[in-house]
């Protein structure tokens, strides 16, 4: 044992040992490398997230800074937001945003979101919407008369084939919208946000061309506040048995619209331009009185009040075209409004109304666009939506900025 | 006498009880490298399946294409199956389309998971692409302009559960 020892030829053990820690190494380094490999994987995917984030937040940011310059109307190049390097709170990455283009042929918003090596790039283009998308939009209740067809046209281009129109209301409460039977709808038929439309609405033998669903988002509907340009003229409109023009030299805020009818209806005629009356009080039309608007004429009226509209008396707009614009209807008051609205032929004519009930009395089709709070068809032939309407102008009330194309890209 | 000496020098060598212990101690070390071995590679299997597997794989793929797909539809109406197995969204075409012309429609086939393209009017359908198999549950949940999938995969050796959620962004 002790010359075995003391021997100087090599044993296995060594050669053991340095091969059972070379495995030992080896398979150390391959799961300290996968470890490795899978942490950078997860940095990148967690920068590539935090990077998109950044890159979705600048452009929420810079669309909402051009709705503010939009309501402040600075339409001037120079004030076109930008940021660069701005951090996106919580996390590392940083945004940088901006715009391009004039409110004439369209802004363009470049955001880029950066973190780590990540970069994400979204470009969106935008366009104007205005208050009238859809055929009817309701806060809450929304009825068609039996046999209702709604459908679209374009008063603005003959040629235009799209008969599309939507109805929608904001309530996701049961039969929210109630079609009666042989009504049609030639569009899709949407109810308030997370809404279910088998039970928001009430189909009593309707055909709806479209969709049925919930809407993604809840439309905002501004109130509408009445021109400081309108001067006070400390009077009412009144005629009874007569007919009262009104030209857009007479532009102003009144006290209330009283037609009467004695021997015969009285008439208020609005012709030779543009025309726009704030009325504080209410507007009340007696049996067969008329409100005529004249071909080439517009009225925008913003109401205070309510609407009566007596037996057989009407608002009448002359329109070859059908221009719903022609027409203007806002309920401007604090308190919850109501307006009995009647058209002796055709209704022609736009009414925004979030806070008032609507009721529609046509004898021909009624032609246009109503947001109300509840809305009811009452009688009629057809509702044709304006498709016009969706074309606005930065002049024209209650539009904001919205994104109409979006993209994406890595750099 | 002499004899006797040759003998024990002859003899010289390992005892018994020497060869036993030696045999005892190579066995317990064996053992040990061994346990130490197998370990190793069932971890390394293990963190190996984890990360390059299939059912990990095509989580990533899945991710990527629900999210480019929701990100690139219309938010104006996302629309969701009752019982949420499965979710359509629209979108342009291209840039040249003036309205919303094409739908996605995300379901689940068997054990695969599908995504159908087409056209809206008329309506017909474009391509089917599958992006992933072993699909054991899968539910989508809208919530405004997001839609979210819930998604388990599992292959039989290993499941793996994918939440993902995406905000519509064009018109």
């Amino acid at each position: 044992m002790k010359k075995l020892l003391q021997s100087k030829r090599q044993g296995s053990a060594v050669p053991l040992a340095v091969v059972s820690i070379i495995i030992l190494l080896a398979m150390g380094v391959g799961l300290l490398g996968l470890g490795f490999n899978s942490r950078i994987l997860s940095i990148r995917n967690s920068s590539d997230i935090e990077a998109r984030c950044a890159a979705d937040a600048g452009l929420t940011i810079a669309l909402f800074e051009m709705n503010e310059i939009l309501k402040a109307k600075l339409w001037n190049s120079g004030t076109l937001p930008q940021a660069t390097d701005v951090s996106l709170p919580y996390c590392d990455a940083v945004y940088s945003y901006n715009v391009t283009g004039d409110h004439l042929g369209g802004y363009v918003i470049k955001s880029v979101g950066k973190s780590g090596l990540a970069q994400r790039t979204v470009y969106a283009t935008t366009e104007l919407k205005g208050l009238f998308d859809n055929a009817v939009l309701t806060k809450a209740d929304l009825i068609l008369k039996a046999g209702t067809l709604v459908d679209g046209y374009n008063s603005l281009d003959k040629h235009d084939k799209n008969t599309n129109a939507d109805i929608a209301t904001q309530s996701t409460l049961d039969s929210s919208i109630t079609l009666n039977s042989g009504v049609v709808i030639n569009g899709d038929v949407r109810v308030g946000l997370g809404g279910n439309p088998n039970t928001a609405i009430k189909d009593l033998g309707a055909n709806i061309a479209g969709l049925k669903y919930g809407a993604t988002q809840k439309e905002p509907l501004p109130q509408i506040t009445v021109p400081a340009t309108l001067l006070n003229k400390g009077t009412d409109i009144s005629a009874t048995s007569d007919t009262v023009t009104i030209t857009p030299a007479d532009s102003g805020t009144y006290t209330a619209i009283n037609l009467k009818s004695s021997t015969d209806p009285g008439v208020l005629e609005i012709s030779g331009g543009d025309v726009e009356l704030h009325v504080a009080g209410d507007i009340q039309l007696g049996q067969s009185c008329q409100i005529i608007v004249k071909e080439g004429s517009t009225l925008t009226l913003y109401v205070d009040g309510n609407i009566h509209s007596r037996e057989s008396s009407g608002i009448g707009v002359e329109s070859k075209a059908k221009t719903a614009k022609a027409l203007e209807l806002y309920a401007t008051g604090n308190d919850t409004q109501y307006f009995d609205v009647k058209a002796n032929s055709d209704w022609v004519g736009v009414i925004y109304a979030p806070n008032a009930d609507v009721d529609l009395y046509a004898k021909g089709d009624a032609y246009g666009s109503v947001v109300s709070n509840n809305f009811e068809f009452k009688s009629g032939g057809s509702y044709h939506y304006d498709r016009a309407l969706k074309k606005v102008s930065v002049e024209d009330e209650g539009i904001r900025l919205v994104v109409d194309r979006w993209s994406e890209g890595k750099s | 006498m002499i004899i006797t000496q040759k003998r024990s020098r002859a003899r010289k060598g390992f005892t018994l009880v020497e060869l036993m212990i030696a045999t005892v101690i190579l066995v317990i070390v064996g053992l040990a490298i061994g346990v130490v071995v197998v370990d190793g590679q069932t971890t390394w299997n293990t963190m190996y399946d984890r990360i390059n597997s299939d059912v990990v794989t095509d989580s990533y793929v899945v991710r990527k294409k629900f999210d480019a797909v929701i990100r690139n539809a219309s938010s104006s109406k996302l629309i969701l199956a009752g019982d949420g197995s499965w979710i359509e969204v629209y979108y342009y075409a291209d840039a040249s389309s003036t309205v919303v012309d094409r739908y996605a429609r995300f379901y689940v086939s068997g054990s695969d998971l599908n995504v159908e393209y087409g056209q809206l009017s008329p309506r017909a359908t474009i391509d089917v692409e599958t992006v992933c198999g072993n699909v054991s549950e899968c539910t989508f949940k809208q919530a405004g302009t997001s839609a979210q999938m819930k998604l388990i995969l599992d292959n039989g050796t290993q499941s793996q559960t994918i939440v993902t959620s995406a905000v519509a962004h064009n018109k």
